[in-house]
C-alpha cells in the first residue's frame, strides 16, 4: 500500500510537471511485449537514471528497447526511487527519483 | 546507502530479480519498522561501473561461490572495508532477503548479545530462522508473481524476559529457540537445532570466505572478546 501510495504521489506530480503523462502505466506497461520488455530493463534504467551521463544513457535504452518500454520502466523506478528517498533519505534514490522525473517531463 | 543488486548469473533472468528486488525492499521496510532501525533501500542495477562511490553496497547474484563452496549466500568485506554480499541464484528471494536483513541490523557483524547464563550470542537476525520462508504477493509494473519470502527474529527474541512473538512469521515459542534449519553462534561455536545436521553442514561451507558473516561472528562471539 505504501508503495502504491508514493507511485501514486510520483505519477501526480509527473502530471503536473509534464501537463499530462502520456503512457497510462495500469494499461499499456502491464500487459503485452512492452511490459516483458520493461521489467527485462529495470536493472538497466536503474543504471542509467543513477550514472553522470543519465540522459545519453536512457538515449542508448531507448534506442536499443523503444521508447514505449523505457518509459514504464522509468516511470517505476523513478517512481520507486522516489518511495525509497521517502522512506530511507538515500541520496542516491533521491538522485534517480529527479532524473527520471526530469526525463519524464522531457517524453509526455 | 543503497543496496545495488546486480545480476551476474546466467541461470537467474533479470526479470525473475525484478521481483525479488521489489518483494525484499516490502520485507526491509517491514523489518526496519519491526525493529524501530533505518531503512536501507535495496535497487536494482545493471552494473555498479557508473554509481557514485561511497553510496552503495553491492550485492551480486551468481552462478557459482568458490570462496565459499556449499554455500547458498555469504557476506564479505573488500580490503577498503565496504561490506558486499554474493548470492548464488538458486538462493533466490530467500537468499536476498537474509543477506540484506541482517545488514540491516548489523552491517559490519559486530554487534552481539549477552544471554543471562553469561553466553554471547551473535546479533544475526535470519540465521536462527533461516529455513522458514512464505510466500509473498509482489506486483510489478502491473504483473503479480508469488516471491518467497524470508523469517527473522523480533528484538524480544534476544531477551531471555521477552514475550511472543520472537519472529516475523509466530513460530518461535521461546527466546533464543533455534527453528529446524536454523542455526545462532554462541561463544565463538556455531549451534543448531537438535540433530539438525544439514543446517550444521551449511554452516561448515561459510567458514570458508575469513570476511564472511559466519567466519566474523565465529571470531567476535569468543569469550573474552568485546
Amino acid at each position: 500500500v505504501r508503495r502504491l501510495l508514493a507511485a501514486l504521489a510520483f505519477l501526480a506530480a509527473c502530471a503536473t510537471t509534464a501537463g499530462q503523462t502520456a503512457i497510462n502505466i495500469a494499461e499499456t506497461c502491464a500487459t503485452g511485449a512492452i511490459h516483458d520488455t520493461a521489467v527485462s530493463i529495470l536493472g538497466d534504467v536503474g543504471t542509467a537514471l543513477a550514472g553522470g551521463g543519465w540522459e545519453a544513457a536512457l538515449s542508448a535504452l531507448v534506442v536499443k528497447f523503444g521508447i514505449d518500454a523505457v518509459k514504464c520502466a522509468v516511470q517505476q523506478v523513478a517512481s520507486d526511487a522516489n518511495h525509497d528517498a521517502l522512506a530511507s533519505g538515500d541520496a542516491l534514490s533521491e538522485v534517480k527519483a529527479t532524473h527520471g522525473r526530469a526525463w519524464l517531463a522531457e517524453h509526455p | 546507502v543503497n543496496v545495488a543488486v546486480v545480476n551476474q548469473s546466467t541461470q537467474l533472468s533479470d526479470t525473475d530479480l525484478a521481483f525479488y528486488v521489489a518483494g525484499c525492499n516490502t520485507f526491509l521496510l517491514e523489518c526496519a519498522l519491526a525493529w524501530g532501525v533505518h531503512y536501507t533501500p535495496v535497487s536494482l542495477y545493471r552494473s555498479t561501473y557508473d554509481l557514485p562511490a561511497g553510496l552503495t553496497r553491492v550485492a551480486t547474484f551468481v552462478d557459482e561461490l568458490p570462496d565459499a563452496p556449499g554455500a547458498l549466500a555469504f557476506h564479505s568485506v573488500n580490503s577498503d572495508g565496504s561490506v558486499y554480499s554474493m548470492m548464488r541464484a538458486d538462493a533466490g528471494s530467500v537468499g536476498l532477503d537474509h543477506e540484506d536483513v541482517e545488514e540491516l541490523l548489523d552491517s559490519d557483524c559486530s554487534k552481539t548479545v549477552t544471554r543471562p547464563d553469561g553466553k554471547v550470542v551473535a546479533y544475526e537476525i535470519a540465521d536462527p530462522v533461516q529455513a522458514d520462508t512464505r510466500s509473498r504477493s509482489v506486483t510489478v509494473l502491473g504483473e503479480t508473481r508469488q516471491v518467497q519470502q524470508s523469517n527473522y527474529v523480533l528484538p524480544s527474541w534476544f531477551d531471555a524476559g521477552g514475550k511472543a512473538p520472537f519472529d516475523a512469521f509466530g513460530l518461535c515459542v521461546a527466546p533464543f529457540e533455534i527453528r529446524p534449519g536454523g542455526y545462532c553462534i554462541v561463544d565463538g561455536e556455531a549451534v543448531f537445532a537438535e540433530g539438525d545436521e544439514i543446517a550444521k553442514r551449511a554452516v561448515e561451507a561459510k567458514r570458508g570466505d575469513p570476511g564472511s558473516r559466519v567466519a566474523r561472528r565465529l571470531e567476535v562471539t569468543k569469550k573474552g572478546r568485546p
